[in-house]
């Protein structure tokens, strides 16, 4: 049998991995990477020495050490998605805006390419 | 005064030429606004028939159609915009109706029909009204009036989220002090084609859960 540390530090490597391949490939942006880097530090982290957990989670007063680390994921994935929810909502209404802007120009551009279609000008 | 007529259409073709041509005869300047309809095809047949029109490349709702038509008439410096629906329920002497309420000045004209409606639409729109504090009785009429201020405030960001012609553009409207009017109007019974609002009871109440979100949030 293999110490754990091995398998929380393999496990970590690979989250990090992930991570700096997707921004390499610019699947990640940049600004972004900034967020997940410091996830991806504080896992591999983490995963070299677990006892770190052990020891919050005894300053905390919590008994059971790996409930903290559920806690502490589960409100950081919270509240990454509530900011991806922000994220669409502003992203729809700025494609919205766009597109009917888009809509507007294109039908300039018809009237003035046209100039002697007497639809085209509207009066 | 010069009046732009809108009329948004999705997917809704079979009744338009005969509505564009109604209107014809009351107006001298339409413009269509497709909402990304799956079938381009009609685009030809309006541009045959000599009709404007706008087109989105997919589906942005049918309140996004309106603000399209808004941008362009301010573009094109008309004072007012009646929007009409494309599937017949609207009928064109009625539209014509609109027009002399703008010219008074009022920014926000309402089409109402007092018959509209079964029990369960009754019952929502009493609701509605109570919650949002609104006078206005027929907040779902897509036969409105729109001045020149009105197009320019309703394009802005509050505007931008919404997804019907309805209570919540209503609702911030009255918000920021636009001055509104209803006006009886007839309506036809609508062809073949479910209302555009209520379709089903399951989007009935998302629509209801949408709509109440909007309002109570602004109203606390």
């Amino acid at each position: 049998m293999i110490p754990y540390k091995i398998t929380t530090t393999v496990i970590a490597a690979i989250i990090f991995l992930i991570i700096f391949v997707l921004v390499r490939r610019g699947k990640l942006q940049e600004k972004f990477a900034l967020t997940w880097f410091s996830i991806g530090i504080i896992v591999v982290t983490l995963g070299l020495f677990p006892v770190i957990i052990d020891k919050i989670a005894w300053l905390t007063g919590i008994s059971y050490p790996p409930a903290l680390l559920f806690v502490i994921a589960v409100g950081v994935l919270l509240i990454q998605n509530l900011y991806l929810f922000i994220f669409a909502s502003q992203n729809e209404v700025r494609i919205k805006e766009l597109l009917q802007q888009v809509a507007v120009l294109n039908k300039l551009v018809e009237e003035l390419r046209n100039p002697d279609n007497p639809k085209a000008g509207t009066d | 005064m010069r009046i732009l007529v809108l009329v948004p259409v999705y997917n809704e073709w079979p009744h338009l030429l005969p509505v564009l041509k109604g209107l014809r005869q009351y107006f001298s300047n339409i413009l269509v606004v497709d909402d990304g309809s799956d079938d381009k095809s009609f685009l030809s047949h309006l541009k045959d028939g000599g009709f404007e029109y706008l087109s989105f490349p997919f589906n942005l709702g049918h309140w996004s159609a309106i603000q399209a038509g808004f941008r362009y008439g301010l573009v094109k410096g008309f004072d007012g915009v009646i929007t009409c629906d494309g599937d017949g329920q609207h009928l064109p002497e009625e539209a014509h109706k609109i027009a002399p309420y703008l010219e008074q000045g009022y920014d926000v004209v309402i089409g109402r029909d007092n018959e509209r409606g079964d029990l369960t639409k009754k019952v929502c729109w009493t609701v509605l009204n109570a919650l949002s504090g609104l006078k206005i009785r027929d907040f779902t009429s897509g036969l409105r009036g729109y001045g020149r201020s009105a197009m320019e405030a309703l394009i802005r960001d509050p505007f931008l989220t919404l997804h019907y012609q309805d209570l919540g553009v209503l609702f911030m409207a009255q918000k920021q002090g636009l001055k509104m009017t209803e006006v009886p109007v007839r309506m036809h019974e609508r062809v073949g084609e479910k209302s555009k609002v209520f379709p089903t009871l399951p989007s009935v109440l998302r629509y209801l859960f949408i709509t109440l979100t909007f309002i109570l949030v602004r109203r606390l």
